[in-house]
């Protein structure tokens, strides 16, 4: 067995230039030849790092100060990395936009294979399998930067499978991708098992635990050493109890505050401007003047303008494109409702996003053609009533640390106490539950993991406090506690009367929660 | 579909124009901004698109001409005096002006360069396909394959940058975030962040100077043709002394 090993993995330690922090990985792991292993755990606890070092990335192009081993054919890769290696392991990254570096869908397609100098007869087979597999045929001669999300996601998939990589990385391969394109990618991957080595980062497990043999399960065995994630190795029959298990505590757990209005007597909450609170709330008795009960907050009235938005014969154009995008007849939504839109990749499921929030305006777009009423007023400063979470999280942050980020929101109640005591509960909840404040306090939001990223960009969008809010692929890079906390807190805004739009190709999330759900096709908002 | 000057055209394009760029002469080759005109126009150059570079270059070099005249080098204050009336009405010229020969003939032949310049690189940035340009150039091992990829990634972040541009000013001014140049942050990171994923996912499929290449950018017809037509007008200019 062990001359099938391929990586052995014993306790990495990985230091950043610059940073005083250190990445301890205690584990011990082999990998064997053709396994297939699923890695989950917390955001931000540094799965995708791992796969940096697999794949040479760090510390040959990301620098940084190793410790530890990762064996492979005998050699240390965090000494020397094989050049043999490179060419056998695919990697695929996160962010999907940003891993496309070719003008053309077919120049992107074939770009491994050209560097791995595939013949051109190769090549040509090769392109044609993957581009039907992944349902790129027709989107050869286009342009890259007109594809979806989705689109792009399913491009970089079939670019590096194309090459034929012994070893496949995927970093959360389907995160922008509609349940159909899911089930096609995974039923092409479960066609490899038994052929090729694949790491699968992964939140939706569901679909990869049929064909996986192995799940690596990064956790922080102990609460107070934050930077030591321990990885275990879990058979599929512990996953259920000790992966479950875990989200089921953590829910739990939160629901035993019942939210974050202090229905909990005792809880007590700083009145403060500072964000100290978030410190100060650990030394109560010392402090005991600026704290305040927190009984019968549970009244409070957060958003009092009643919203609607109106659609009518909407229509919109990219320039150059061939035909407008989608054709919407009508479209109404009020304050107090969750509507979900679904929809294939491309369809413009993002774009209707942009045009509601009048980022995007088409020039063939008719007059009126979206209204927006604010306490039955119509408006047309968009911006001040419409608070949007794009895909890009970072596009939201605007200061070089979390505290001065979430400070920006928290002054404009420097009058208002209700309105104080509401949110710093919120941020104490967020603290406990879903990020990690106290700990983040100082950083950069843009040296945080895509997750975290997200969870914190949503966390903005609540104190931005607009009553409409617009959601793009809100369970992007969350793991599944996350995910059911965004479900609680985006519950809690429908109840305080916000008008909320999500796109999301997570359709049991969205069916778990909205209202109402459209789908875009044949270019066209269909209610479901 | 847009047709696109290929490669070769552009460069002998950009090399052949080098005359417009010469010290000011009156003298200026109709027949040669004609033949660059032609060829634009084979190459998909719409009629609408030339008139609006039409307009912006005439006005560009309109500005020109008229502040050179207005604000002249002393050098050019001497020898012949001529006069010019414009719009006449009841046998009364509105505008009359006395200005020296030399400066008038100087100032021509500069703003007609400055409009033909314009006119040109209007043109040709409406028509190059930058992406082909730049693979013509690395198959041709004229710019290394690490150069190429950078500059053409550049080139597509453009588009990018400027729908993230969107959204920030957007949010900004949905967070009421002041001033303007906070939002310099976020799109500088984007930036970078943009470049280092880009690099991440070059080295990620074994991006090397040694390649094997699918799509390579010939020449065809229309280059050939364009070719031709350009050496022929330079050989002729060349041979006649004009460039002199």
């Amino acid at each position: 067995m062990k001359e099938n090993i391929l990586f052995d993995v014993s306790n990495i330690e990985i230091q950043y230039p610059f940073s005083n922090e250190s990445l301890f990985y205690d584990m011990n792991i082999p990998i064997y030849k053709n396994d297939v292993v699923l890695i989950v755990g917390d955001s931000g606890i540094g799965k995708s790092t791992f796969f940096y070092l697999l794949k040479g990335i760090i510390p040959n192009y990301i620098k940084a100060n190793l410790k530890g081993k990762i064996i492979y054919e005998n050699e240390n890769i965090l000494q020397k990395y094989p050049e043999t290696l490179e060419k056998k392991i695919g990697y695929l990254g996160q962010n999907p936009y940003s891993q496309i570096v070719c003008a053309n869908v077919i120049d992107e397609l074939v770009f491994g294979m050209e560097n791995y100098l595939f013949s051109r007869s190769e090549i040509n087979s090769l392109s044609v399998t993957y581009a039907d597999m992944f349902n790129l045929i027709d989107k050869l001669e286009q342009k890259t930067s007109y594809l979806s999300g989705g689109e792009c996601q399913r491009l970089n998939l079939a670019s590096i499978l194309a090459y034929l990589p012994e070893i496949i990385l995927l970093d959360e391969p389907t995160s922008f991708l509609d349940n159909q394109a899911i089930d096609i990618f995974y039923s092409n991957i479960a066609k490899l098992v038994g052929k090729k080595t694949i790491l699968i980062i992964e939140h939706n497990i569901d679909k990869v635990l049929e064909f996986t043999n192995k799940v690596l399960y990064l956790k922080y065995e102990d609460a107070n050493r934050k930077n030591m994630p321990n990885m275990d190795i879990l058979i599929n029959r512990k996953i259920d109890e000790l992966f479950f298990g875990k989200i089921k505590r953590v829910v739990e757990d939160a629901n035993r505050v019942d939210f974050y209005h202090g229905e909990e007597k005792n809880r007590k909450c700083v009145i403060s401007t500072s964000l100290d609170f978030l410190y100060k709330s650990e030394k109560k008795t010392k402090d005991q003047k600026k704290f305040l009960d927190f009984n019968n907050i549970n009244n409070i009235e957060i958003n009092k303008a009643k919203a609607e938005v109106y659609i009518e014969k909407l229509s919109f154009k990219y320039q150059d494109s061939k035909g407008p995008i989608f054709n919407i007849e009508s479209f109404t939504a009020k304050s107090g409702q969750i509507i979900g839109i679904i929809g294939e990749n491309g369809s413009g499921k993002s774009t209707l996003l942009g045009c509601i929030s009048g980022i995007l305006k088409s020039k063939d777009e008719k007059r009126d053609s979206i209204r927006i009423f604010i306490d039955r007023k119509k408006v047309s400063k968009f911006y001040r009533y419409v608070s949007v979470l794009f895909q890009n999280s970072e596009s939201l942050f605007f200061f070089p640390s979390i505290q001065e980020e979430l400070l920006s929101e928290f002054k404009k109640w420097k009058k208002n106490i209700e309105k104080q005591k509401y949110y710093s509960e919120f941020l104490l909840y967020c603290d406990e539950y879903f990020f990690p404040l106290k700990r983040y306090l100082k950083k950069s939001g843009y040296s945080l993991s895509e997750g975290e990223k997200r969870r914190l960009a949503f966390m903005i969008i609540k104190l931005m406090e607009k009553p409409i809010r617009l959601y793009d692929e809100p369970t992007y890079a969350q793991d599944k506690i996350s995910i059911d906390l965004m479900e609680k807190m985006l519950k809690e805004e429908k109840r305080l009367n916000t008008l909320q739009i999500i796109v999301s190709h997570d359709h049991d999330f969205l069916y778990r929660l909205a209202d109402e759900i459209y789908e875009i096709k044949d270019k066209k908002l269909i209610k479901r | 579909m847009k047709k696109k000057l290929n490669p070769v055209s552009i460069l002998i394009l950009f090399i052949s124009a080098l005359p417009l760029f010469l010290p000011p002469k009156l003298f200026i080759n109709i027949f040669y901004l004609a033949a660059l005109l032609l060829i634009f126009f084979y190459s998909g150059l719409t009629f609408r698109s030339f008139l609006i570079f039409f307009l912006l270059s005439f006005f560009t070099s309109f500005i020109y001409i008229i502040t050179f005249i207005l604000n002249p080098d002393k050098k050019y204050l001497s020898g012949n005096i001529i006069s010019i009336a414009l719009f006449s009405y009841k046998n009364e010229y509105l505008i009359k002006i006395k200005i020296y020969e030399k400066l008038l003939n100087t100032t021509l032949a500069s703003g007609i360069r400055l409009f033909s310049i314009c006119l040109i690189s209007f043109c040709s940035a409406y028509l190059i396909d930058i992406d082909n340009l730049v693979r013509f150039l690395m198959q041709r091992k004229v710019v290394s394959y690490q150069n190429g990829y950078a500059v053409s990634i550049a080139f597509q972040s453009i588009s990018d940058i400027k729908s993230e541009y969107s959204r920030v000013n957007y949010l900004m001014k949905a967070r009421n975030i002041k001033p303007f140049y906070k939002g310099l942050l976020p799109l500088l990171v984007y930036g970078v962040r943009y470049a280092q994923l880009a690099a991440i996912s070059l080295v990620a499929r074994g991006f090397n100077e040694e390649r094997s290449i699918f799509r390579k950018v010939e020449y065809d017809k229309k280059e050939i043709i364009a070719v031709s037509i350009i050496s022929i007008i330079i050989f002729a200019e060349l041979l006649l002394g004009w460039f002199c």
